[in-house]
């Protein structure tokens, strides 16, 4: 597992590849030491045999005559000879008459006494594997050595007769450290020859490897860059290969995946630069809005300014007038001067009245959850003397009134404007009550302000929340009033998407009914808001 | 306490010559017969105050009463100047005008009016204010120097 983790797929062909070569040097250069070693030791075993048979005949006269020395000497002499080691000469009953050995120590006596070198004459001709610390190992044969002269001498014929005569035995260790040497020396050349053929075949093994996995290995660094965004990665595809139609069916795949991309970008692109207009647009018409608004705030700061500033001296003159010379005037002169006074007085309320419904629109203040039952609370403080003074009361349903999201000195002036309508109006209607309600709908609060006084003429309906436009009662019954309060009433109701009516028969009362969402403040954001310029000039 | 005033030099700053007529008039309610200067626009108000072209003998003022809608230099620059000259800084400025505008208000007290009055709708009103303010301001300048803040007594 860690290997096959930490390995590349080259790095396990090439162990793959050697370990299989190295198998098949291995195993073809044993097979090759094992025959040669068989292939020796036939041969070894063959030439003790002819070396056996030669001694056998040279030992026969000897024998016959008896001459132990004379075999000794043919054994010293077959001693000299390179690969032999041992001739050893027993009679007939197999009891040793002469040794010779290389080795000095290995006497006579001590070859009778091992059991396991004495000639075993059941197995005459065989060769047998001995071996001796001083002497190595060596192949041993014994021989019968036959009278064959004397039988020929005998019988007039040459060759053998049946009649042969046994006269001993002899047994000839041949060697094989030579050959053997000359084995180890021929086994470790051929290892030699077989680690070279793998060195050199290993790096040559690499390399085929390498080449192998080179357009595999650009189709993976390709395919890596890919993954790191680079679409124009592309891999060669000029091979004729299973490799090459890999590598064609990746640029395909690329240049697909590029083409997308391309034409994803390209929308984008369109999307970002319409949102671009879209915002520059905007931008623009806020820009022209807010220019517009600051402009009227401007209007509105002079107007007020220039149209209040000649009242106050006409004021300002008649009130002084009346300080410093009181004493001199006849009535008629003081009262023409507090005509002028109290006129002037309306003027500069009126003209209060109005810059404040302009603003309506225009100067937006804090919007917050405002409890409307407090807020009622509050409205109905104020007018609390005007309340008692005139026997009205005023009585607000016990009913739930929502929280409702809106400014909260607005949502006051809708209030207070047409309950002090209410009162104003009430005339000398014997039932004097004044009933403000809520019902709230799913998304909409439904607010009714109703009263008990004169009514409204139907004439005048239409026209009464213009600015200006009052009601002929109004003229008749000499209420103060300008003819402001219910169009701010409509305007802020509007503001904030609601719809005001008004119900009224004469004589009976009024019902002025008015919606506000629950939540304006969506409406109120897109609605143009600033606040006023800081005007220093 | 008011015989124990002494008069000022009062600099009326106001390009509306009627208006300028009435703070006169309301000033001369006053028991004591204060010196009033008037001035049309900021350029003369300025003129006067650091002694310059026409008003170089020009008496230095008690007292200014600085109208902040003005053509021209504006009545906020004017009073800028006046509180970052170290020599004139001390001389009392009341602000005067026709719109109550929050701004403008701030700005006044950043730069450094002492007081700031809405000449109010009511004519009388007004006339009382003015009076009002007068009378205070004519009080300060008679309290005993060592009783004053240093600016003040410098005179």
């Amino acid at each position: 597992m860690r290997l096959r983790a930490t390995l590349g797929i080259q790095a396990k062909l090439v162990i793959a590849f050697s370990s299989l070569l190295l198998t098949a040097i291995a195993t073809s250069t044993g097979v090759f030491n094992q025959h040669s070693r068989e292939a020796l030791s036939d041969m070894l075993g063959e030439q003790a045999r002819q070396i056996a048979q030669t001694l056998a005949l040279a030992a026969e006269t000897p024998y016959e005559i008896g001459d132990e020395q004379e075999l000794l000497r043919l054994g010293q002499d077959l001693l000299r000879s390179r690969n032999i080691v041992l001739v050893v000469f027993c009679d007939s009953t197999n009891k040793p008459l002469q040794l010779a050995c290389r080795d000095p120590d290995f006497t006579l006596t001590r070859w009778a006494n091992s059991p396991e070198f004495r000639s075993d004459t059941t197995q005459l001709m065989q060769v047998h594997r001995r071996h001796l610390p001083s002497l190595g190992d060596f192949l041993q044969i014994t021989a019968p050595v036959f009278d064959t002269q004397r039988d020929a001498r005998r019988s007039g014929l040459t060759g053998r007769t049946l009649d042969t005569r046994l006269l001993g035995y002899l047994t000839v260790g041949i060697s094989q450290n030579a050959e053997q040497m000359r084995l180890a020396r021929v086994g470790f050349l051929s290892a030699a020859i077989a680690c070279m053929i793998f060195l050199l075949c290993l790096p040559l093994a690499c390399t085929l490897v390498h080449r192998i996995f080179l357009p595999i290995r650009q189709l993976a660094a390709a395919a890596n860059r890919i993954a790191g965004g680079d679409y124009d990665a592309e891999v060669a595809t000029d091979r004729p290969d299973e490799i090459g139609d890999m590598a064609r069916a990746f640029n395909e795949m690329v240049h697909r995946v590029r083409h997308h991309r391309r034409q994803l970008e390209e929308a984008n692109r369109g999307l970002e630069e319409k949102v671009r207009q879209r915002t520059a647009e905007l931008e623009d018409i806020n820009r022209r809005l807010s220019a517009e608004i600051a402009e009227k705030e401007e209007f509105l700061r002079a107007v007020s300014h220039d149209l209040n500033a000649p009242l106050r001296n006409i004021g300002g003159m008649a009130s002084l007038l009346l300080m410093k010379h009181r004493e001199k005037f006849d009535d008629e002169i003081i009262h023409r001067l507090e005509r002028i006074q109290k006129n002037v007085e309306v003027e500069t309320g009126l003209i209060s009245e109005l810059l404040e419904l302009s603003r309506i629109k225009t100067r937006r203040q804090k919007m917050e959850p405002i409890n409307v039952r407090e807020l009622l609370g509050d409205v109905a403080g104020l007018f609390e003397d005007d309340l008692r003074q005139r026997q009205i009361s005023l009585v607000i349903d016990p009913g739930p009134f929502p929280t409702l999201v809106c400014e909260k000195a607005r949502l006051r002036q809708v209030f207070q404007n047409l309950i002090d309508n209410a009162i104003k109006y009430m005339g000398d209607s014997p039932l004097r009550e004044i009933h403000v309600g809520c019902r709230a709908g799913q998304d909409h609060a439904e607010f009714h302000v109703r009263d008990t006084g004169i009514g409204i003429h139907p004439d005048d309906l239409p026209r009464l929340f213009c600015v200006f436009r009052r009601g002929r009662n109004s003229v008749e019954m000499n209420i103060a009033g300008k003819g402001v309060g219910l169009a701010s009433v409509k305007s802020i109701v509007e503001m904030y998407g609601g719809r005001i009516s008004v119900q009224s028969r004469l004589g009976e009362g009024t019902e002025f009914r008015f919606s506000l969402p629950m939540n304006s403040s969506a409406r109120a954001e897109n609605e143009p808001s600033r606040e006023p310029t800081p005007a220093t000039a | 306490m008011r015989k124990k005033c002494e008069a000022i030099t009062i600099l009326l700053v106001d390009d509306d010559p009627d208006c300028r007529l009435l703070i006169r008039e309301a000033i001369s309610q006053c028991k004591i017969s204060n010196m009033v200067f008037e001035v049309p626009d900021g350029q003369s108000a300025l003129d006067f105050v650091f002694r310059r072209g026409d008003y170089a003998n020009a008496p230095r003022p008690g007292l200014i009463y600085l109208d902040i809608e003005m053509p021209g230099i504006s009545g906020q620059e004017v009073l800028r100047q006046i509180k970052a000259s170290p020599e004139h800084r001390h001389i009392p400025v009341v602000m005067m005008t026709g719109v109550a505008d929050e701004a403008q208000m701030e700005q006044a007290a950043k730069n450094g009016a002492n007081s700031y009055t809405l000449k109010p709708a009511n004519p009388e009103q007004f006339l009382r204010t003015v009076l009002a303010s007068t009378d205070y301001w004519m009080r300060i300048h008679q309290y005993p120097e060592h009783h004053l803040s240093p600016e003040l007594c410098r005179r």
